[in-house]
């Protein structure tokens, strides 16, 4: 436990980050309605904004997945398995309020990690989630918690979205998995006016503002060919197949002249200062 | 001179100082006073190349930044005879382009001028 900002604030450590007795550690903290968490870390490295493609699922709990950041590969947390160590009720706490409304949605997919992600953003966003791992799982469940499912509407579960009869607590939604899109959008077999509900970002992390807002990082870099606006003569240079070994280079113009850095050397951002 | 960019008493006439580069500090070094050349008086803001070496974060600060080139190692050539000898020192090469001559960057050699222990730590 520690004080944060006139509240106490519980503290989380990953296995393998030690806790320093004395100086300083960096803590990541994450809030939510009013309440937060830390997260103990090493060493806090950088900040940054980027797509996040999880290639390879992770291994361990607490880990999504590895991903390419910045160039490198980073093992991609999962805040969601740590949020529930600080407060068992982080994601339920939603639940318990009373809601007339609470619906309840039946998620379909044959990964487990998808299930174990989104199946908390469900219930965080305020529905009662039931989890299935097949199509015939699901029909089960369907089926013992008393849904009229009908096995003619539900069909391939790849693609399609299928919507149960109306029940007393509101229709259950059920949604199906293809490649993990198919999740969000929303459109009712039966009632395709409604406009599609996107589900609600996780908006769990907490990030100090960016201190450099005017930099342009390596993902703004242009595709050779493109010609930046910067007043530089378009240079022109052979950039279709090249045969052999290639060596990209950043030019700069310097004095006059121009230099080119080496890429693959260093990494190479430019930013404008000042 | 850029607002940002903090002067570091002491340091020798290349090291512009130090810069906080997307939530890094990172030392920052005077690419026209490493080449020998005076000083921009264009009046243009100059801009800052982030480079990352031995695990140490720079700025080089140029006068203007262009596009990514994708050029094959055989075009590279060895400096010529008629290149500034400051700019030689500096220099890993030319690159032939249409109308133009490119000089390859030796990164390294540009740093060597920063002491080993670094002035951002």
């Amino acid at each position: 436990m520690v004080q944060y900002r006139d509240q106490l604030m519980p503290l989380v450590q990953m296995e393998g980050v030690s806790v320093q007795t004395s100086g300083s550690q960096p803590i990541l903290v994450f809030a939510d309605d009013g309440r937060s968490m830390g997260l103990v870390v090493d060493e806090i490295i950088d900040i940054v904004e980027e797509r996040l493609n999880i290639e390879v699922a992770g291994s361990r709990d607490g880990i999504l997945g590895s991903a390419v950041i910045k160039g490198q590969a980073t093992e991609v947390i999962d805040v969601g398995h740590f949020l529930p160590m600080a407060f068992a009720d982080w994601f339920s706490r939603k639940e318990m309020r009373p809601s007339v409304t609470a619906q309840s949605v039946l998620l379909v997919d044959d990964s487990a990690f998808f299930r174990n992600m989104l199946a908390p953003v469900l219930k965080a966003a305020g529905y009662r989630v039931r989890v299935a791992p097949t199509r015939r799982k699901a029909w089960w469940r369907c089926a013992r918690a008393e849904l009229r499912c009908g096995a003619d509407r539900y069909r391939n579960a790849r693609h399609e979205r299928v919507s149960s009869s109306p029940r007393p607590s509101g229709p259950m939604r059920i949604w199906l998995d293809a490649d993990h899109r198919a999740v969000l959008d929303g459109c009712r077999r039966r009632d395709r006016a409604r406009p599609a509900r996107r589900l609600p970002r996780l908006r769990r992390q907490v990030r100090p503002s960016r201190p450099d807002r005017g930099a342009e990082g390596t993902d703004r870099r242009t595709q050779p060919g493109g010609v930046r606006k910067q007043g530089m003569t378009n240079i022109t240079s052979k950039n279709e197949n090249i045969e052999g070994a290639v060596s990209e280079y950043v030019t700069a113009m310097i004095g006059g002249q121009l230099f080119g850095l080496p890429i693959s050397r260093y990494r190479t951002c430019s930013c404008r200062s000042g | 001179m850029p607002e940002r960019l903090t002067r570091v008493p002491l340091s020798s006439s290349e090291i512009a100082g130090v810069l906080n580069l997307r939530g890094r500090i990172v030392t920052v070094v005077d690419m026209r006073a490493r080449l020998g050349l005076p000083k921009n008086d264009d009046g243009k803001p100059p801009m800052a190349v982030g480079v990352d070496l031995r695990g140490e974060s720079y700025g080089l600060l140029i006068d203007q930044i262009g596009e990514v080139l994708k050029l094959a190692d055989d075009g590279r050539e060895e400096n010529p005879v008629n290149l500034d000898p400051r700019m030689a020192k500096l220099a890993g090469g030319v690159h032939r382009l249409d109308g133009q001559l490119m000089v390859v960057l030796d990164v390294d050699r540009v740093l060597e001028i920063v002491p080993k222990t670094s002035l951002a730590a």
